[in-house]
């Protein structure tokens, strides 16, 4: 699933071990959650986004909702 | 474990500890394992009654430890880790029924010589090894 984990991370200088830490996982699966290996479940998404302080949607791509078309009309 | 101040949620996960118990606990298991076999052939015919359905009975114990172990090392990691493991484990264990039961028709239709049935044991941990390095995602 895509994701804003990796540049949320890099914006607070944690390493992936250092998230992993405050998420209570391990370093593998945070680098797991980045490279897309990994959909994570909801618990963790939630816990995530309580971390970041943001919504789950601001993280992570939700692939059921159809993109916006922001383009201004002709 | 501990808590992160802001949000309580663990800062300290206990996936080394358990990785460490989990090493720990297999090779113990399978030393007795290894050494139940050893004993048993060892003795031969020499054992009798009793302790020869203990003896036999050993083997099989430490496989179910070893099996125990690996199920509470999945309880005892974050969930990345066990859906990885559990991936790998049903993969290897369908490795192992479709050696197994090839095995057994070659043995039955083509004269193939005779392998115990205890061999599937180790068959399925050769193939745990074997797929692991090709299962990395959970997907």
């Amino acid at each position: 699933m895509r994701n804003t984990l990796k540049v949320l991370r890099a914006e607070r200088g944690w390493t992936q071990n250092d998230l992993g830490e405050r998420l209570g996982v391990s370093r593998q699966a945070v680098n797991a959650l980045e490279t897309e290996k990994h959909d994570p479940s909801l618990d963790l998404a939630y816990r995530i986004a309580a971390l970041f302080g943001l919504p789950v949607e601001a993280i992570f791509t939700n692939p059921h909702r159809p993109v916006p078309d922001l383009t201004p009309p002709a | 474990m501990s808590a992160d101040i802001a949000t309580g949620f663990p800062t300290v996960n206990s996936s080394d500890a358990a990785c460490r118990q989990y090493r720990i606990g297999s090779a113990a298991s399978m030393f007795v394992y290894c050494l139940s076999i050893a004993v048993i052939n060892w003795s031969g015919l020499n054992i009798q009654g009793p302790l020869l359905v203990l003896a036999v009975l050993v083997p099989p114990a430490s496989i179910a430890v070893q099996l125990w172990l690996t199920l509470r090392f999945m309880g005892r990691v974050d969930e990345f880790m066990r859906a990885l493991t559990a991936k790998r484990f049903i993969v290897a264990a369908a490795l192992s029924f479709i050696v197994a039961s090839t095995w057994g028709f070659l043995e039955v239709f083509l004269n193939m010589p005779h392998v115990p049935g205890f061999m599937v044991y180790a068959v399925f941990w050769v193939a745990f090894c074997l797929v692991s390095p090709f299962i990395r995602t959970t997907r």
